[in-house]
C-alpha cells in the first residue's frame, strides 16, 4: 500500500474572543492510494477541521502547524495559495454534506461543472461540456441535457449530491474527501450514494478519506479508520476490528450509545458528562471525566500504543466492549 | 373507550403556484391517513423525506387544516377545542432545539411561559414548577438563568421536551427529536423519553428517519410513503416482518455498525416504468 494523504502531528489553533481554540491537537493519519479511509467522531471533535487543512481550506484566522502534511510526497506545508488552487483542481477533490450550500444557486450545473476545469487549463470549453455530460451519465443525472442548463434548487437533495460528485470528478481527482456526504439524505438514497461512491472508487482507482459520524456507513465502506475526540485521533485501525473490539473506551462508548436495529433488548448506554474545552492547554486524556475506566493516572501524560494493527492512545489494556 | 388520538382519513394537498391564469394543482401531501393511538403508547411514524410525517404532525398540531377528514383528541374534533384547552392537552416538540427557542429568552422564562398561558398558577406554584421540571430532565438549576445559546445542543433538545411538559399533556407531538444530536447526546434524550415514559405515562407520536431509533421507543410503527399508511402494526411484529415491500426496503437500507456485510440493494422495482 502506497501513502497517498500524509498528516503527521497536526496542530490548528484558532484565537477568538474566549482565547486560543486547540481545535487539533496533535492529529496523524494516512490515507493510502486506492482506499476508503473513514474519519470518525461527534460535532466539534475536529474531523472536519481535518479535511480542511488537508484542503488548504482552513479558516483565515486558523493557524497551522504540521509535522508532516503531504500528498503523494508534496509537501502540502509550504504551498502557495495558487498551488493549493491547482492542487484543487488537479488531485484532490471535496464533496460535502449539503449540497444546496456547497453549489452555486445563481449558475447552471453546467456552468459550474465546466468553470475549474477550462480555468486550470484542463482542457477546452468544449471538452469541458463532453466530460460534464459523461459524468452526469456516469452517476445517473439524466437527461444529462436538460441537467446540464438545469439550477441547483431544481434537483432533489439524492441529485445534487450525484452533482457534486460528478463535478469532483472532473479533475480526475487522486483523493476525494466527502465530508459528511450522506448525512441529509435519506436511508434509501444514502444507500444509492455510497454504492455510486464505491463504484467511482473501483473504476477511477481514487481514494477517499470518509467524514462521519456513522458508524453503520463506517462499517460498510471504509477499509481503515481513526476515530477522533476533542481534537486528537483516540484510536486508528482496520474497521473491522475496531468496530469489534475497540482498543479506547471512547470508541467503545460510542458503540453502546448506537441504537442498531434488532437489538432493541440491549441497553443503550448514554455516555455521561460533556466533551472539555479545547482552551488551553490540555493534560492527560481527554476523555477522562467520561471515562468508566478512568483513574488518576489518566491525568498525566498517554503514550500513544499499538496492538495488532490497532494504534490507541489509553493506558488501559482491557477495554469492555 | 375512545383512543387519545384519532385521525381519520386525512386528506392534505398543498396548492402549486398559479400561473396567470388558471388555478394551478394540487399536490397531495396526505393521502386518506387514518391512525389511532392509545393512551400510554408511542406510536412511531417512519418515511423518507416528503412522505408527509412533518405534514401529518403538523395537522395534529392544528398548524395546519386538512382539506377532508378529522382529528380527534378523546373523541373531540381537535378544531373544536380553544387553544388554551388544546395547549393543555398537546404539546410539540420538534427536531432543531437551536431554532424552536426564543434566543432572548432565558430558560425560567421559556419553562413557565407555558404556565402563564394555562392561567391556572401563582408565580411562586409556576417557579417550583419551573425548577422540578429541570431536576426531571436532567438539567442543573445553575442554568435556570441562562440562555439556549449559552446550552449545548442535548441541552436544549431537554429544555424544548422540559417546555413541552410543563402543562402536563396528554399528548406529546414529537418531529425527529435527536436528529439533529449526536448518537452520545440521541442515547441521552431517548433515556430521559424512557423515564418520562414511566413516569407520566407519556402518550407519544415520535416521528423519525431512524428506524433503529423508532424500534427502541415505539409500541407501534406506522410507514408513511407518497402520502400514505403503508403499513402500521404493533413494533416487534412489525420489525420481525414487515409486510410491504416498502417497509422491507426501508428496513434493508438501515445500516449496523458490522463490517464485512456489502451494501444492499435499494432498488424500488414498483417504481419501474
Amino acid at each position: 500500500m502506497n501513502p497517498l494523504l500524509r498528516i503527521e502531528d497536526l496542530h490548528v489553533d484558532i484565537p477568538g474572543a474566549a482565547g486560543v481554540l486547540r481545535a487539533l491537537r496533535g492529529v496523524s493519519l494516512t490515507v493510502n492510494e486506492g482506499e476508503t479511509f473513514a474519519l470518525v467522531g461527534e460535532s466539534g471533535c475536529g474531523k472536519s477541521l481535518t479535511a480542511m487543512a488537508a484542503l488548504g481550506l482552513l479558516p483565515r484566522a486558523a493557524r497551522m502547524r504540521a509535522g508532516r502534511l503531504a500528498l503523494d510526497g508534496q509537501d502540502l506545508t509550504r504551498f502557495s495559495q495558487r498551488r493549493w488552487n491547482a492542487l484543487r483542481a488537479t488531485q484532490v477533490a471535496a464533496i460535502f454534506q449539503e449540497p444546496m450550500t456547497a453549489l452555486n444557486p445563481v449558475l447552471t450545473i453546467g456552468r459550474q461543472m465546466t468553470e475549474a476545469y477550462v480555468q486550470h487549463g484542463l482542457g477546452s470549453e468544449t471538452e469541458a461540456r463532453r466530460r460534464a455530460s459523461e459524468l452526469l451519465e456516469r452517476v445517473g443525472v439524466l437527461p444529462v441535457g436538460r441537467r446540464l442548463a438545469q439550477y441547483p434548487h431544481q434537483m432533489s437533495g439524492g441529485l445534487r449530491q450525484r452533482v457534486m460528485i460528478a463535478m469532483a470528478l472532473m479533475c480526475r481527482p487522486r483523493l476525494m474527501i466527502a465530508d459528511e456526504p450522506t448525512t441529509a439524505l435519506d436511508v434509501t438514497t444514502q444507500v444509492e450514494i455510497l454504492r455510486l461512491l464505491q463504484e467511482l472508487q473501483r473504476d477511477t482507482g481514487m481514494a477517499l478519506l470518509l467524514i462521519t459520524h456513522d458508524l453503520g456507513v463506517v462499517a460498510h465502506v471504509a477499509e481503515r479508520m481513526a476515530v477522533m475526540y476533542a481534537g486528537e485521533v483516540v484510536e486508528t485501525g482496520p474497521v473491522a476490528q475496531v468496530v469489534t473490539q475497540p482498543a479506547h473506551p471512547y470508541t467503545a462508548a460510542l458503540l453502546r450509545c448506537l441504537p442498531v436495529q434488532a437489538t432493541r433488548d440491549r441497553p443503550l448506554v448514554p455516555i455521561p458528562g460533556v466533551v472539555p474545552a479545547l482552551f488551553g492547554p490540555l493534560e492527560g486524556c481527554a476523555f477522562r471525566n467520561r471515562c468508566a475506566l478512568a483513574g488518576e493516572d489518566c491525568a498525566g501524560s498517554i503514550p500513544w500504543r499499538e496492538r495488532a494493527g490497532q494504534g490507541y492512545r489509553c493506558l488501559r489494556d482491557e477495554v469492555p466492549a | 373507550m375512545n383512543p387519545l388520538l384519532e385521525v381519520r382519513n386525512a386528506n392534505l394537498s398543498f396548492p402549486t403556484r398559479r400561473g396567470l391564469f388558471g388555478r394551478g394543482t394540487a399536490v397531495p401531501v396526505l393521502r386518506d391517513v387514518s391512525l389511532r393511538l392509545e393512551t400510554g403508547q408511542v406510536l412511531g411514524i417512519v418515511g423518507e423525506s416528503g412522505s408527509g410525517k412533518s405534514t401529518l404532525a403538523r395537522l395534529v398540531l392544528r398548524l395546519l387544516k386538512a382539506d377532508s377528514g378529522a382529528v380527534l383528541i378523546d373523541g373531540q374534533d381537535h378544531r373544536d377545542l380553544s387553544p388554551r384547552a388544546f395547549a393543555a392537552a398537546v404539546q410539540p416538540v420538534f427536531q432543531d432545539p437551536y431554532s424552536s427557542l426564543n434566543p432572548k429568552r432565558t430558560l425560567a422564562q421559556i419553562l413557565e411561559m407555558p404556565l402563564v398561558l394555562a392561567g391556572d398558577f401563582v408565580a411562586e406554584e409556576r417557579r417550583t414548577r419551573v425548577r422540578a421540571m429541570l431536576d426531571r430532565v436532567g438539567l442543573p438549576q445553575r442554568l435556570l438563568h441562562s440562555y439556549p445559546a449559552q446550552l449545548s445542543g442535548g441541552q436544549r433538545q431537554r429544555v424544548a421536551i422540559a417546555r413541552a411538559l410543563m402543562v402536563r399533556p396528554r399528548l406529546l407531538i414529537c418531529d425527529e427529536p435527536t436528529s439533529a444530536l449526536d448518537v452520545s447526546v440521541q442515547a441521552q434524550i431517548l433515556q430521559l423519553f424512557d423515564e418520562l415514559r414511566r413516569d407520566f405515562g407519556l402518550t407519544c407520536l415520535f416521528i423519525s428517519h431512524n428506524l433503529a431509533v423508532i424500534e427502541r421507543i415505539a409500541d407501534r410503527v406506522g410507514v408513511m410513503y407518497r402520502g400514505q399508511i403503508v403499513e402500521d402494526g404493533e413494533g416487534r411484529t412489525f420489525f420481525a416482518g414487515p409486510q410491504h415491500a416498502y417497509s422491507r426496503l426501508l428496513l434493508s437500507s438501515t445500516l449496523p455498525p458490522i463490517p464485512g456485510r456489502p451494501l444492499p440493494d435499494v432498488a424500488r422495482p414498483w417504481d419501474a416504468n
